[in-house]
């Protein structure tokens, strides 16, 4: 099993108004995950659209050379908001599949969802398959339903074998989504989504969530769905329900599935092949080894890898030193 | 009667992509459309139900006739010809040793 983040990550992403704008400190946060790299975002669009900004302060050292990395600041920035992250080298591409990247019409996400598939298929073609499909799928939502642009990123952690992708929008939410096919609330309106209501919807539509699920527990992935104060989490084995403390203004989303391809399925050659110049995963050598407080250990003084389970230093099986082909656009650049 | 002919690319993911490419077909009713999927990796299923309601629904296309598409993708695109009741209109080829994916 590949676990989703558990919703309580998401405690994280509460914001304080001050005088000077929209306050989001991260100093307890010591794990940053796509989930909560595309909740900031969501909550320095949010912060501009009431008129103020959002002021993000406090990831501990290593998380915030990481999300730099992932384009965090430029896309706080992108939205009037300030930061403490630092500056980092723009080439190196440790940890990300996908940085930060706005998600505003439907052109976005065929070229992300695209651009994922490349990074993946040679290396782990059912990854691949099953990111293209569940990018194209949660982030055609947005573009349909949210009436707000949305956010992605996605990230691998190849020492425990995990991919993990996050999409997020700062719209409407699932519940006035689907008041129209009888959301009720917004753990009903979460339960729909993920069931692809076929009473009440228009026939030929309602596939995309319920094929996302169906692609990624085959994989023995899961999911994490978060729209107001409703959250569920799907595998395998089904669907836990929790009631957030912080409601999620919007819609939220992270998968997680193998980073490596089970034996017997190798990766898929495309034309103008990638491949890759290191020929193995690779630990963070500018920042130490990444750590998790709350679900492993902290940072080491010497900088060797944590003992304790969870999630160690981050490494990048995939997206990292390799020859991009001619066909791969740049990433990374947030067009402003 | 006329006929139109459609060549997915590698990936094809959304309804947009989906209305662009039949938008460049130019239906007339009654038309007899193929989709090769010859060279598609990878595609998601509301583009495969968007195909079917542009051709066969919106379109009035006679048949969709859809070519060596992998396994996942042709039961996508049967599918929501079954849901908007044009099953009767699609006839799917599938490719030989060809991987779903």
């Amino acid at each position: 099993m590949f676990p989703a983040r558990p919703p309580r990550r998401l405690d994280f992403l509460e914001v304080r108004e001050t005088e000077y704008g929209r306050q989001l400190d991260l100093t307890d946060l010591h794990w940053l995950d796509p989930l909560h790299l595309v909740g900031v975002a969501t909550h320095a669009l949010l912060a501009q659209r009431a008129g103020s900004r959002l002021l993000l302060s406090g990831l501990p050292t290593d998380q915030a050379y990481y999300a730099a990395r992932m384009h965090l600041g430029r896309i706080v920035e992108l939205f009037g908001g300030e930061h403490d992250l630092p500056q980092v080298n723009e080439r190196d591409r440790q940890d990300r599949l996908l940085e930060i990247q706005p998600l505003r019409n439907a052109a976005d996400v065929e070229r992300l969802s695209e651009l994922v598939y490349l990074r993946l298929a040679e290396h782990n073609e059912p990854a691949a398959h099953a990111l293209q499909l569940a990018i194209g799928e949660v982030g055609s939502n947005v573009c349909e339903h949210a009436s707000s642009i949305g956010f992605m990123a996605a990230q691998t952690i190849a020492e425990h074998g995990v991919l993990r992708f996050a999409v997020a929008d700062a719209g409407v939410g699932l519940r006035a989504t689907l008041a129209s096919i009888g959301a009720r609330d917004d753990r009903h309106a979460v339960r729909l989504a993920l069931a692809g209501e076929r009473r009440r919807r228009t026939p030929g539509r309602g596939y995309g969530l319920p094929a996302t699920v169906r692609i990624i527990t085959e994989l023995k992935g899961e999911l994490l769905l978060a729209s107001g104060l409703a959250a569920a989490r799907v595998n395998r084995s089904g669907s836990r329900e929790r009631r957030l403390d912080l409601a999620f203004q919007g819609t939220i989303f992270e998968g997680s599935v193998p980073a490596h391809a089970p034996a017997g399925s190798p990766g898929r050659r495309l034309p103008g092949g990638t491949h890759r110049a290191d020929g193995g995963s690779r630990t963070r050598q500018d920042e130490g080894p990444r750590t998790t407080p709350d679900e492993g250990s902290r940072t080491r003084p010497d900088g060797s890898p944590p003992t304790r389970a969870g999630e160690g230093s981050r490494t990048t099986p995939v997206g990292g030193a390799r020859t991009r082909p001619d066909a791969v656009p740049r990433t990374g650049e947030v067009k402003q | 009667m006329s006929a139109r002919t459609l060549q997915l690319p590698r990936l094809v993911a959304g309804r947009d992509f989906a209305d662009d490419l039949v938008d460049s077909l130019r239906l007339e009713p009654g038309a007899e459309v193929v989709v090769d999927a010859g060279e598609l990796l990878s595609g998601t299923p509301s583009f495969a139900a968007e195909l079917v309601n542009r051709v066969l629904v919106a379109g009035q296309a006679g048949s969709l006739l859809l070519l060596d598409a992998p396994a996942d993708f042709a039961d996508y695109v049967s599918a929501a010809a079954a849901d908007l009741g044009v099953a009767g209109k699609l006839v799917i080829r599938r490719a030989v040793a060809r991987n779903a994916g």
